[in-house]
């Protein structure tokens, strides 16, 4: 592959989600050169395929209760028990004063003209690519470059600052270095590194790898969400029943036919316990409230042997057709379902990876602990539209400010020529079974799945980083690329490695069992041992994690030990 | 279930190929790759696909127009209602997602 000219810009921003083209737009505003790169066309990521529940914040529902959008924040997408908000508790200062919310004005001046009316997974357009869509359109008409295509592998330093980027266009062919004032990491999240999944096939963790390989501080590693409702069965996508009212009142039952969830979430005093009650009425507690646990009561069930081919039912056979064609969402579930019969026959399902909370720990102000460098979006804080929303402006913000203030510094050819020289090894190195990208990255992801999945233990845990290293050990010798897009792929084979490696190390760290993050050895949420958070970082050839205390102050965290329901050994 | 089949179902005559790939470049599951033999836009997983539309509007935005999913739901929704979400006026689930 050929070598294209380094160009140079002030503020480059490396991912097209909403992160980046949010930081790109508030770059912008301060009239500097902005270039946004993204490895895929922008449209394939976590933003666009998302349930667009920002539309909330963005005055699609009326909010009559002024302490609504307050909850709505606290409850985030992690499920709202507080044992998960703790995780993001020191950010919740931050979030609630929502500076960055775009309200319907903001969307409106983008091109989204009626928020409200998004057509989820209607017949014109993606679910909230109606939000990112028009500010995708918007921020090249005042200026922004997008590259597409351009895959950046890793960045560029001088005397520990960060000045640029290197990385390959993989349509036509060729490398390239850019040469910025600051860059912008917002490359999305990791969920594509385990086997069963709701996520774009493109999330594969570029950002935390490159990240961790430059001595980037990253933390909360051991957070991966999963979501509960992902469907087994074959002919049918392995994705999610996007949240309808349908899926709500769907039966959840295991391989004996028994409602197992009382034995798991903590029932609401008016709960009916009734088949066919929506799930609120039912349970007598929200859906949202229960995400994290739902996903652990199925899990739990098939672990102990009550669970029918690997998967836990769903039984929607008493869910009328109303439910399903009212709303966007229900007729996504249809979508997915194509000719499978759940009339007839219980869906199975079982958990997936949906985001990741993990990621470069960032000042409030989107900066991290290199010099130039800001992250947002789901690479740092957070895995939602929200957090996404507020730390990307907020990335775009400081790395125009700090672009102001700094000159360009030229990039050392010698470094240029040592990262071209990494991937140029790929394309070098002949074809052969144990080397194909694709293998491996089904390799690493069903182990991620059988070692790192929702329920941990410290046996699974040490196997899986084993065969994790051997996975890699095969991948540095074998691993080619024919072509530049098999580049791409061996690139994010390369950075899998990384983002596992860290999950799974910090998920050994953490011995007890906290929100998404369950552990079969320790069933309990240890408050006295674990109310801080694990780092990681680089130093050297090393990978260092350590803990360190959570900013307290938002909720109460009792002392203690809390027995996990349904986890205690019988 | 739905009475129709749902394909995907593409115009090679008016499909421009390895100049364009925007279907293929667009879909976030891998369900459609350029076969280089045949010359021609596949579907090569068509398990995967979560009937995002992305493709067909990618095709679409481009002029070409020769891209499409037959067999799909095409309803257009009235605006969400403005509805209380927490204050109880509504029985059901409140329409929030992940
Ligand atoms: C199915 C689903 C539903 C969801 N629903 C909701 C919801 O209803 N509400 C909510 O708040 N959140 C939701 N989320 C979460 C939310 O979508 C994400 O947290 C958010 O969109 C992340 O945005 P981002 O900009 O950080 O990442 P992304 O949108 O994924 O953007 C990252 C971009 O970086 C690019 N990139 C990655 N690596 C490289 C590289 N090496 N070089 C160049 N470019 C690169 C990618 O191509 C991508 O375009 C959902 C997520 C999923 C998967
Ligand atoms: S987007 Fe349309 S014209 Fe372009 S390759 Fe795909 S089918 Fe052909
Ligand atoms: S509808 Fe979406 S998932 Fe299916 S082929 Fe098109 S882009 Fe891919």
């Amino acid at each position: 592959m050929e070598w294209k000219e380094t160009i140079r810009t002030d503020v480059l921003i490396i991912g097209a989600g909403l992160a980046g083209l949010k930081a790109a737009e508030r770059a912008k505003r301060y009239g500097l050169d902005v270039v946004i790169v993204d490895k895929s066309t922008g449209r394939t990521n976590l933003s666009s395929v998302a349930g667009g529940a920002i539309g909330i914040l963005a005055g699609a529902w009326q909010i009559s209760n002024p302490s609504t959008l307050r909850s709505l924040t606290e409850r985030g997408i992690l499920g709202g028990a507080w044992e998960i908000k703790y995780c993001k508790d020191q950010r919740m200062e931050e979030i609630t004063a929502m500076e960055e919310v775009p309200l319907q004005d903001e969307l409106a001046e983008f091109g989204c003209i009626n928020p409200r009316n998004m057509k989820t997974y209607g017949p014109n357009i993606r679910m909230n690519w109606a939000a990112t869509g028009p500010l995708y359109h918007y921020v090249q008409k005042v200026g922004c470059k997008l590259m597409k295509f351009f895959t950046v592998t890793d960045l560029l330093k001088v005397d520990g600052q960060v000045v640029g980027v290197v990385g390959f266009e993989s349509r036509r062919g060729h490398f390239m270095a850019i040469n910025a004032k600051a860059v912008v990491l917002a490359t999305g999240g990791a969920g594509n590194c385990w086997a069963r999944n709701n996520t774009p096939f493109r999330s594969t963790g570029d950002g935390h790898a490159i990240a961790y390989r430059n001595g980037v501080l990253l933390h909360m590693m051991e957070y991966e969400s999963f979501d509960a409702w992902i469907i087994a069965e074959k002919g049918v996508p392995n994705y999610w029943i996007p949240p309808s009212y349908g899926r709500t009142m769907g039966n959840v039952l295991n391989a004996k036919g028994e409602d197992f969830l009382p034995n798991y979430i903590e029932l609401g005093p008016k709960a009916t316990l009734k088949p066919g009650d929506p799930f609120h009425i039912k349970y007598g507690a929200p859906v949202i409230d229960n995400v994290a646990k739902i996903g652990r009561a199925m899990a739990m069930e098939v672990y102990e042997g009550r669970g029918d081919d690997g998967a836990i039912l769903v039984d929607f056979s008493n869910v009328p057709d109303e439910a399903w064609y009212s709303e966007p969402k229900g007729i996504a579930f249809l979508h997915l379902m194509r000719d499978f019969d759940w009339k007839k026959k219980p869906v199975h399902m079982y958990p997936g990876a949906l985001g990741s909370y993990g990621g470069c720990k960032i000042t409030e102000e989107g900066e991290t602990n290199l010099p130039g460098l800001f992250s947002g979006g789901e690479v740092a804080y957070g895995e939602d539209l929200k957090y996404t929303n507020v730390f990307g402006t907020r990335a775009g913000r400081a790395a125009a400010e700090y672009a102001m203030n700094a000159s360009l510094v030229e990039p050392d050819p010698i470094q240029i020529k040592e990262k071209k020289d990494y991937l140029e090894k790929f394309l070098a190195r002949p074809k052969s079974t144990d080397g194909d990208p694709k293998a491996i990255r089904d390799a690493v992801r069903d182990l991620s799945m059988e070692k790192f999945g929702v329920l941990k233990s410290e046996e699974g845990l040490i196997e899986g980083i084993g065969r994790l290293g051997e996975l890699r050990k095969v991948a540095s010798e074998k691993m080619y690329a024919s072509d530049p897009r098999e580049l791409r792929m061996a690139f994010e084979v390369e950075s899998m490695f990384d983002c596992q490696d860290m999950h799974a190390r910090a998920a050994l760290i953490r011995t007890e069992t906290r929100g998404v993050h369950n552990r079969l050895d320790y069933p309990y949420m240890d408050n006295d041992l674990w109310v801080k958070e694990i780092r990681i970082r680089k130093v050297g050839d090393e990978m260092k994690l350590f803990t360190a205390p959570i900013r307290r102050g938002y909720v109460e965290i009792p002392k203690g030990r809390f027995p996990i329901k349904g986890m205690e050994k019988k | 279930m739905l009475d129709q089949e749902i394909k995907i179902v593409i115009d090679h005559k008016r499909c421009i190929g390895a100049r364009c790939l925007n279907c293929v470049d667009s879909c976030p599951r891998e369900v459609l790759d350029w076969d280089k033999e045949q010359k021609k836009v596949v579907v090569v997983n068509f398990q995967e696909c979560i009937l995002c539309f992305a493709c067909e509007e990618a095709c679409r935005e481009d002029g070409n127009n020769c891209y499409k999913i037959e067999g799909a739901i095409r309803k257009e929704f009235q605006p969400a209602p403005r509805i209380d979400m927490w204050g109880g006026a509504r029985e059901v689930e409140p329409p929030i997602s992940v």
